[in-house]
């Protein structure tokens, strides 16, 4: 089936198949409040940085912050309702208020889909997703999830493709011990930016996890048109992949991640990041280094002139730019829904390109304090 | 002496007494599981029993009697296990068993809700359940 075929299903046909799924046959012995579930998560984020800098935004796409300002923009508030029609059939959407790149207060909705129950620890999905390419671009908008104030991701996420709408196969394969997690996800996917206009998409997810280890591996294709003004860009894929894992020692926890874009036309990014955390009590203190590469020497179809300043620098760009991060930080588990965490962090920019664009800039120290929870 | 034996006998009362064991209604199809089952079951890694009936775990909001059984199935601690949910939750890939405040609305539901377990202390066991599981 083609993929603009499975779009087109989801949103025609779908509101009709739930309707009549969702008629066959009710929870046993329950009232519609029993069947109903809300989760909900906030992050309250204080940030000061030393020099003009673009910072990984939860929300999406970097934050800027003024050289000595203090700032909230990154804080978010959002939830999740769950609806169980039957033993088999449920219904989720989840979304979050935040603030956008200009300040202003937006509103997403994140997920939005219908899942069914095949039995054998196997579900279907249909709807739309958060691309699960790390764990940090499922859950960007949770907080009260990570050890760390920010998620250790690329500052675009997956590439920039956010979200997708599709189908997931979820497989689980539970063991004596051990445990396998099989993710398959089909579909036309978004990017966040408007010259990017996202295609078809698959992507194959691997996790595998014991008492004190998992690991997870993704790999990911998209289709995309690139669309420049003067005719620049055209048709291109993208493919992605992506290790990391997580490993308990004691009281010792280490997290090592990596990931790798590679796309004709945008940037290429490589990312990699180890943390290591001590548990003593309620307190978690934490080392983290990152390091992230955006690669600047892919070439645009197409002829014509461009005119703006800005994009003719961007599209003429040769070279890298690396971000590299380390940061120190303590999470502080206050109750069982609220952690408050500092961290300290030293962002430094290698950039051979001397891009003069609206992102970072400068390298600067970050002081970042975060309530997060749960509700 | 038998002032001694006396006390060996309340200790050991008080082990069983405190003992934490899984349970499901009597009339459940359930005889016996074991800790990777209950594990699975209560980390949501699976939503059916091996005979492939629907599991329904749910548990009271006793936050000792939580932490010492996450603690053994798991090896997780409360902290742990809440980030372990929230990683879940907010992926829709599964969710915390079912909490209740009181004995009675949770003891009420594991002898009406087909497939329901849960986990209680051993003198808490009645008559109208059986029990699947117990710690060393």
């Amino acid at each position: 089936m083609h993929f603009i075929s499975i779009t087109l299903f989801i949103r025609g046909i779908f509101p009709l198949l739930i309707a009549f799924l969702g008629c066959q046959s009710p929870v046993s012995a329950t009232s519609w409040q029993e069947n109903l579930y809300f989760n909900g998560f906030f992050t309250l984020d204080i940030t000061r940085t030393t020099k003009e800098l673009g910072i990984v935004g939860a929300a999406g796409k970097f934050r800027m912050y003024q050289e000595g300002e203090v700032n909230i923009k990154n804080s978010l508030i959002g939830g999740q309702l769950e609806y169980q029609f039957n033993d088999d059939l449920t219904g989720f959407i989840q979304g979050a208020g935040y603030f956008n790149t200009s300040g202003d207060v937006s509103a997403s909705v994140d997920w939005a889909y219908m899942s069914y129950d095949f039995g054998a620890d196997t579900q279907v999905r249909l709807g739309q997703f958060q691309i699960p390419f790390l764990q940090g671009t499922e859950l960007r908008k949770v907080g009260y999830s990570r050890l760390w104030t920010r998620p250790l991701i690329p500052g675009n996420g997956a590439s920039g493709f956010n979200d997708y709408l599709g189908v997931e196969l979820l497989k689980q394969f539970p063991g004596d011990g051990d445990y396998w997690e099989l993710q398959l996800a089909a579909g036309e996917v978004e990017h966040e930016l408007a010259e990017m206009q996202g295609d078809n998409m698959e992507l194959l997810s691997l996790r595998y996890g014991q008492k004190n280890i998992w690991l997870r591996g993704a790999l990911m294709q998209a289709d995309y048109t690139l669309a420049l003004p003067a005719g620049l860009g055209g048709a291109d894929e993208v493919v992605m992949g992506s290790v990391e894992g997580e490993i308990l020692l004691g009281k010792y926890r280490l997290n090592l991640g990596y990931s790798h874009s590679h796309a004709d036309f945008s940037l290429d990014d490589t990312m990699h990041y180890a943390s290591l955390a001590y548990s003593r009590g309620n307190f978690t203190p934490f080392l983290f280094a990152a390091r992230l590469k955006l690669d600047f020497n892919n070439s645009l179809p197409g002829e014509g002139a461009l005119e703006e300043p800005e994009l003719i620098q961007l599209v003429a760009a040769q070279g890298d730019i690396t971000l590299s991060s380390v940061a120190a930080g303590v999470r502080w588990q206050m109750t069982e829904q609220l952690v408050f965490k500092v961290q300290l962090e030293n962002l430094g920019v290698n950039d051979e390109v001397q891009l003069e664009a609206d992102s970072v800039v400068d390298g600067g120290n970050i002081l970042t304090l975060v309530l997060d929870g749960i509700f | 002496m038998k002032v001694w034996l006396m006390l060996l006998l309340l200790i050991y009362a008080g082990a069983g007494y405190s003992q934490t064991v899984v349970v499901v209604a009597k009339n459940s199809t359930i005889e016996l599981l074991n800790d990777q089952d209950i594990a699975n079951i209560f980390l949501a890694r699976t939503k059916r029993f091996p005979n492939g009936e629907k599991a329904r775990p749910m548990e009271l909001k006793n936050k000792e009697m939580r932490a010492s059984f996450y603690q053994q199935i798991s090896g997780k601690s409360l902290n742990q296990l809440n980030a372990y949910w929230t990683t879940l939750v907010f992926t829709g890939k599964g969710k915390p068993p079912r909490p209740y405040a009181k004995v009675q609305d949770l003891l009420e539901k594991l002898n009406r809700q087909p497939g329901a377990i849960t986990y209680l202390p051993q003198a808490r066991v009645t008559a109208k359940m059986k029990v699947v599981f117990s710690f060393p």
